[in-house]
Order: structure tokens, then sequence, then C-alpha cells
């Protein structure tokens, strides 16, 4: 492992041992509540509003959240988000539980940020061309210098989120599915329609992005913290 | 020592600090109007469902019920005209019962065609619900009247006769079938003759040229007819297409 990783590590674990999951979140990630989305799915589908409620407000916010993180202007994600719910109460009767609720739901959101970014022909290009490989000796290097006492958390999380949003978009739309969704590498590659392979390449590439951005906003913080009177 | 990509895999340590960083950061949005209107479209969709299995309660009902009284119908008027035979009230009448017989797959086929949308043409609940209430439907606009067969021989004739008011309507239908689209002629029918229960089918199974299976009501008659769709336009075949359809096939 290179100096970059090595030295923001210590700074990333402090964020996981104080920061615990919401608590919607925490149900998604269980076996038994995954089980307990497709019996909803099935309340629901047998005529019980209150199933869906508890569903909407289980994935509301996740939902939400990744398709703000991938659109350009609230409203238009305003609208994504309710056309991926309406979707969501219109295939009630076709709904099959071949997968998870998870993978379900953001399947259906993906494709509606496809369309949205398929409607918007030239920024749709700019999203390709992001896609390509950068040269990640590069990035790493970039970085190489990070500081022990680096950023109190709220910086470094005000970094990260700053990163996410620097990300190019697939690579984006990968890391918010496994953060958000906390979905695994095939189930992202289903719900994005690119290979298995590709997935693993755009996740890949997005950590170590990040890695070096939250490596540069070290470099920057440290800086200005020893030329300050 | 490998690239760094080679070192991050999804289930890292950095991946998944990263994505417990990142979830420790995001908040959750406030509920908003939105949310509201979503929370009805939810509850609307499931207080339709027990008044959908309602109706196909009663629509199957119904339907058993007609169907028994159409096959009481078939039963009485069984005879139908021969080739060389004018078409009396009660040839017409077995006409009517062979229409019916048949009437089923045809509504099927109608509730398919003419529904709204792609999407409803794949709701199996929508076809079930529209081909159940398609015999009712038909019963409650023409009642219980004859359906008369306009390919039987001399139908058409008889027809100037007797409703040339009927007859001139019906020559217009058939002029103006093949000027619009397949999907558009029994909304036009509709609209524009006031004609109820308007069926426009593919006849199956047939090769070119073209037919269709046109059935209407106008007032309180039911027409049926099978239509040639030639480049010319719609045409009535003179023969009987119930004599041809048995007409064994000739290897050539």
């Amino acid at each position: 492992m290179d100096a970059t990783a090595s030295s923001i590590l210590p700074e990333l674990s402090k964020i996981s041992l104080h920061a615990p999951r919401s608590a919607q979140m925490e149900e998604t990630r269980t076996p038994e509540t995954t089980e307990s989305d497709q019996k909803l799915m099935e309340r629901y589908r047998a005529g019980d509003a209150t199933a869906f409620n508890e569903l909407y407000r289980r994935y509301r916010a996740p939902v939400r959240r990744f398709v703000a993180k991938l659109c350009w202007g609230q409203d238009e994600a305003d609208e994504i988000v309710q056309e991926v719910w309406l979707a969501v109460i219109r295939g009630t009767r076709s709904y099959r539980p071949a997968a998870r609720f998870t993978t379900y739901l953001f399947s259906i959101a993906h494709r509606r940020l496809q369309d949205h970014w398929r409607s918007r022909g030239r920024r749709a290009r700019a999203f390709a061309a992001a896609d390509s490989a950068p040269d990640l000796h590069e990035i790493a290097d970039a970085g190489a210098t990070v500081p022990e006492d680096w950023a109190a958390s709220a910086e470094l999380r005000s970094a990260l989120m700053a990163a996410i949003d620097r990300l190019p978009p697939p690579q984006r739309a990968v890391f918010l599915l496994k953060a958000e969704a906390d979905l695994s590498l095939e189930e992202i590659a289903a719900a994005t329609g690119a290979s298995v392979e590709a997935t693993k390449s755009r996740m890949r590439y997005a950590v170590a992005r990040l890695r070096a951005q939250l490596a540069r906003h070290g470099n920057a913080g440290r800086r200005d913290r020893y030329e300050r009177p | 020592m490998g690239t760094p990509a080679d070192e991050i895999d999804m289930n890292d340590h950095d991946t998944e600090r990263l994505c417990a960083g990142y979830r420790a950061t995001v908040q959750d949005p406030p509920y908003d109007a939105a949310d509201a209107a979503l929370m009805r479209a939810a509850t609307r969709r499931t207080r339709r469902l027990p008044m959908r299995r309602m109706a196909y309660g009663v629509a199957a009902t119904l339907l058993a019920a007609f169907g028994l009284a159409a096959g009481m119908r078939s039963l009485t008027f069984s005879r139908r005209p021969s080739s060389g035979e004018t078409p009396t009230a009660a040839s017409q009448e077995g006409h009517a019962s062979q229409g019916r017989t048949t009437a089923f797959n045809d509504y099927l086929t109608d509730a398919v065609l003419s529904s709204a949308s792609t999407e409803h043409r794949r709701d199996t609940g929508f076809l079930q619900e529209t081909s159940a209430l398609s015999p009712l439907r038909a019963d409650l606009t023409c009642g219980t009247a004859a359906e008369i067969d306009l390919n039987a021989p001399g139908a058409l004739a008889s027809l100037k006769v007797r409703r040339p008011g009927d007859y001139v309507r019906i020559m217009r239908i058939i002029a103006g079938v093949t000027r619009h689209p397949e999907l558009d002629v029994a909304r036009w029918i509709s609209a524009t003759f006031h004609a109820g229960n308007v069926s426009y089918v593919p006849l199956w199974l047939t090769s070119l040229p073209p037919q269709r299976r046109l059935s209407f009501c106008l007032e309180s008659t039911s027409y049926s007819v099978v239509l040639t769709i030639t480049s010319n336009g719609a045409r009535v075949s003179p023969t009987d297409y119930y004599k041809n359809a048995r007409r064994p096939l000739r290897m050539r």
C-alpha cells in the first residue's frame, strides 16, 4: 500500500468509528430486512398501503440523495425521484422478487437517470469522456504527502463530499450505489447495466480519485495552517 | 508493487471507510409536498384494488349468464342460409347466434388493439377486465338485437331496400375504413356514425389479400362483415366466407 493510502486511512477510520449509519441504512443491510422488503412489496400488492409507506420511509432518502448527486438541478432531481417511485407503484403487480428490493429500486433510478442524461446529449458526451481511465500512478503521486494531523472530522467530511461531486458521473454512480444502497459488485453491475469488470474498474478509479483528492486537500490544509502567523 | 487500483476492492477497508464517511456526512432530506403526493398515489392504487376485484367478480358472473343465454340461442337458431337462399329474419338470427359464439376471441383481440396505451396493452389485469366486460358492454349497447351478417348472399341488397339509412352509413364506413389508421378505425366509426360496440380486428390465418372482421351496432341492430383489404380500398367479399373457411387446402 502506498504512502497516500496509509496516511489517509487513520483519518477515515475516525469517521467509521464515530459515525454510525442512519437507522434506515442499518435496516437495509440485514438479510432479514431484505426479506422484509419483499414481504412489504407483497403486502402492498395485496392492497396494504402501509407497507408501501414503510418501504418509502426506508428508501426515500437514499434514492433522493443518489439521484440528486447525479443530476443537474434540484427540480430535475425531484422530478426523477417522483418518476422512480411512481414506477414502483405502477410496477407492483409485475414485481418479481428475483433480486433484492434495493437492486430493483436503484435499477429504476439509474435507468431514469440515463434517460435524463440522454435527453441532454451534449452533457452526456461529457459524461462519457469523463469515464476515460486516468493514470492511477499519477493520481496516487499527487497526494503522496499527507500530514498525519490532517483535518478534524467535519473538515474531512466536507472534503469527501466535494471529492465525490468531482468524480466522473459513471464512477460517482458506482460509488453512490455502494454507499447508499450497499449493493454488491454484481448488483451494481445489474443496476447500471454494465459488466462486472467495468463496474469493478469504475469503483477502483473512484476510490483512487477520492483518496488522491483527499490527500490534496490535506496538503492544502497543512500549508494554510503552517503559513498562518 | 502493483498499481493503486490493484489494491482497491469492493471489500477493501478504504472503500468501506469512504462509504462510511459518506453515510456519516449526508442527511435525510425533509419531507415535503412531493412525498405526500406519492403517498396519496400509493394509497389510491390500493383503494382501487377491491373495486377492481368486485368488478371482475360481477363481470364473470354476468359473462357466465350471457354465455349460457348465447348457448341457448345457438341451440334454438342453428340453421344458416344456403348460398342461393335470400336471407330472412330467421336466417339472420341464426347468423347472430353464430356471431355470438365466436365473439369472445374477437373481444379479446379488440381489447388489446383498442386499448389506450402500450403500457395498458401489457397489463394483464386490464386485459382481463376489458375482455370480461366487453360482451356485457355489447349487450347493453345493442340489447339482444340480431346481428346481420353482411357477407351473406344478398344481405346488402336486402338492407338497401329495408333500411336505406343504415345501408348508406355502412357503405360510407366500408369506403372509409382504409383511409384511417388501423387502430383508429373503431374510434372513427364510433365518433362519426354514432355506432356502438365497434370491433375492427384482423382475420387471422389469412394470406394475401388481408382481411378484417368489422362489427358494429347501429341503433339497435348489430352488423358484422368480413372485409377484404385491397389497394383500391376495402370490399365486401361476395362469397360465403364460412363456406370458404371449410374448404380443404389444395397443394400447388
